[in-house]
């Protein structure tokens, strides 16, 4: 079956439609266009915040970095501080009493023996320092790398005890119990010599011996320091 | 414009492009019929339907309202249907047209064009400018010359039918004449049902409508010869009663009313009277061809005494459309032949119905001088569909109830 299709539209309206639809055409790709220019300032404008908000927090930050490096800087001034008033008191504060001392010393003469003359006398020796010894330190301590580790003075007490004996044994003996106690080391006879008293001789002596303050800052005396010192003080009282 | 035009105007579908069939909008004298169909399988479905009462045009029996304000009355009822898309296929009725076939020498269609024109402006007695005038070309051809169909309807009645469904919210995409429209729906239904091909091709169909009856006459597929008869056509005194009457006529056999039935027979035998000369003209300048069947159809085709009279006079075959088999899931509101010249341009962008031949228990075929008393077997076949009573509004989407 050939169907006919005889159209009766005037050309007017037709051209009209046409022009319709290219009006809607055009509305939608307006609309489109409007909605995808909505769409993309609504995200310009949430990335806009974001970044804003990004900014607000990273000016905060750095408004109160100074606050933090004044703190720091105000505690490491303390610590130095610290650290220089430690290194005062290590020099100045010595780790046991005096009188601790000089009642071991009493505490360990013979019975025939007399005291004459104690005499404690710090002492120290400020060593160099090596760049040798820096490198024995290795990596694992922190203040090596920054600066060579300045060598630690060695101190010491330099005990001069001058006395009397009745004879060699009890001076050897009170020597031997000397080096025998801690905390004395290097005991030394330095001078012996008889002296002559009514009804007999003495000897007259003079023992020095040495007493190390490194490692004893802060520390109890050790068992036997402090036994013999708790010792010398119930002989003493 | 000829199918191909029509074809490619399809192809070219853009971004934004008709994808959806147009929306039919059949102008009648008392209502507008809208109407979308599309594919659904071997048939077509009906996709929504609305019937708007009122009348756009001229000389309707409905108050004649303004484009504007009929558009927006048809604008409501479209919200409340599912239609598909903004083209609209506008027909109008016959009586808006002016027919007449001229016989003109062979010519090409820029010629025959101009040539239509000036025919006529004469013929017709109408300025070109005040009109649109469309042409066919006919099948015969005799002694070199070609005979061809002018068309013309005033611009002015185009104007009111297009605002309108531009008020719509629709864009008319063409404006066409209600009986090819029809004659289209009918040559796709004989086209699928009629189980000798040759009853598809050589038919005449005669589109009713309430002051104008068209004949049209296809052979070989092609129209050949169409006239218009005017007089008074409209479904007069068929009220409901009347037509549940006719009703069981149709299915018991039993005789109207003698009275009822003489005071409508006398139309229909003026019309088969004229439809009888044209056809013995037609046969005559066709050398003999006379039509297997004729289909009565359009929307004053609901009396089946219509049908009997052409078959009793004109010794054809003749039947009332029963357009709504080549529709699935019809609405409700679509039975019937008013909504044939409807369904004829919804479908215009559609493919042909697949065969579905259908095996009719019809009367073998009456000789050409069949008595007149086979109006009563005629009008007890069966095969005659009635209409429903017309509703002022009815709008009916697909799968909804009629309003």
């Amino acid at each position: 079956m050939n169907e006919c299709v005889v159209d009766f539209l005037p050309a007017q309206l037709r051209r009209r439609g046409a022009t319709m639809t290219s009006r809607r055409r055009n509305a939608l790709l307006v609309g489109l266009l409007s909605v995808m220019l909505v769409g993309v300032a609504a995200h310009s404008w949430n990335q806009y915040r974001a970044a804003d908000a990004r900014r607000a927090v990273s000016m905060s930050v750095a408004a109160s970095s100074g606050k933090v490096d004044e703190l720091i800087e105000r505690l490491a001034a303390e610590q130095r501080e610290l650290s220089r008033r430690m290194s005062i008191t290590d020099r100045l504060a010595l780790p046991l009493e005096m009188s601790d001392l000089a009642a071991t010393v009493t505490h360990l003469m013979p019975t025939g023996t007399s005291l004459s003359m104690l005499r404690i006398e710090r002492a120290e020796q400020r060593a160099p320092a090596r760049a040798a010894d820096a490198a024995k330190q290795g990596p694992a301590s922190p203040a090596a790398g920054a600066k060579p580790a300045a060598k630690r003075p060695e101190r010491w007490l330099d005990v001069t005890i001058r006395g009397y004996a009745r004879g060699n044994a009890d001076l050897y003996e009170f020597e031997r119990r000397l080096s025998g106690t801690a905390p004395f080391g290097q005991v030394t006879v330095s001078e012996n010599a008889p002296i002559d008293v009514p009804g007999g001789h003495v000897q007259q002596f003079s023992i020095t011996c040495r007493v190390s303050l490194d490692g004893r800052r802060c520390a109890q005396p050790d068992a036997a320091a402090s036994g013999t010192v708790a010792h010398a003080k119930g002989a003493a009282r | 414009m000829n199918p191909s035009d029509h074809a490619n105007s399809r192809n070219r579908r853009g971004w934004f492009g008709r994808k959806h069939p147009d929306v039919a909008a059949d102008f009648g004298r008392g209502s507008l019929r809208l109407l979308q169909l599309d594919h659904a399988g071997a048939a077509y479905a009906c996709t929504a339907a609305a019937e708007v009462a009122g009348c756009v045009l001229e000389g309707g029996t409905a108050p004649t309202s303004t484009p504007e304000d009929f558009g927006d009355r048809v604008r409501a009822a479209c919200a409340q249907v599912g239609f598909a898309g903004r083209e609209a296929a506008i027909t109008l009725p016959a009586e808006c047209f002016q027919a007449d076939i001229a016989r003109l020498p062979a010519m090409n269609d820029a010629e025959l064009s101009e040539s239509i024109r000036f025919e006529a402006t004469d013929r017709f007695g109408i300025s070109a400018d005040s009109a649109s005038i469309g042409h066919v070309r006919l099948g015969s051809t005799a002694g070199g010359s070609n005979e061809v169909l002018m068309l013309a309807v005033a611009n002015a009645t185009v104007q009111r039918a297009a605002m309108a469904m531009v008020r719509a919210g629709f864009r008319p995409s063409r404006v066409e004449h209600a009986a090819l429209a029809a004659l289209r729906a009918v040559s796709r239904q004989r086209s699928s049902e009629c189980a000798d091909p040759a009853d598809a091709r050589e038919f005449a169909m005669i589109h009713l409508e309430d002051r104008v009856a068209t004949l049209a006459a296809v052979r070989d597929g092609s129209l050949s010869f169409l006239r218009t008869v005017r007089g008074d056509w409209a479904p007069v005194g068929m009220t409901a009663a009347r037509r549940a009457t006719a009703i069981r006529l149709a299915n018991d056999a039993i005789e109207l009313e003698p009275a009822a039935q003489e005071s409508t027979a006398w139309r229909w035998c003026a019309l088969a009277e004229e439809v009888l000369r044209c056809l013995r003209h037609f046969e005559r300048t066709s050398g003999g061809w006379w039509p297997r069947g004729i289909a009565v159809t359009g929307p004053a085709a609901n009396d089946p005494q219509s049908a009997a009279t052409l078959e009793s006079v004109c010794g054809a075959r003749t039947g009332l459309c029963v357009p709504i088999r080549a529709i699935e899931r019809p609405a409700p509101c679509i039975h019937g032949n008013t909504w044939v010249a409807a369904i004829g341009g919804a479908c215009t962008a559609l493919r042909q119905l697949d065969r579905a031949p259908r095996a009719e228990d019809v009367p073998p075929q009456p000789a050409r001088s069949a008595p007149r008393t086979a109006v009563a077997r005629a009008a007890g076949t069966g095969t005659i569909a009635l209409a429903p009573e017309p509703k002022p509004v009815t709008l009916t989407a697909t799968g909804g109830a009629a309003a």
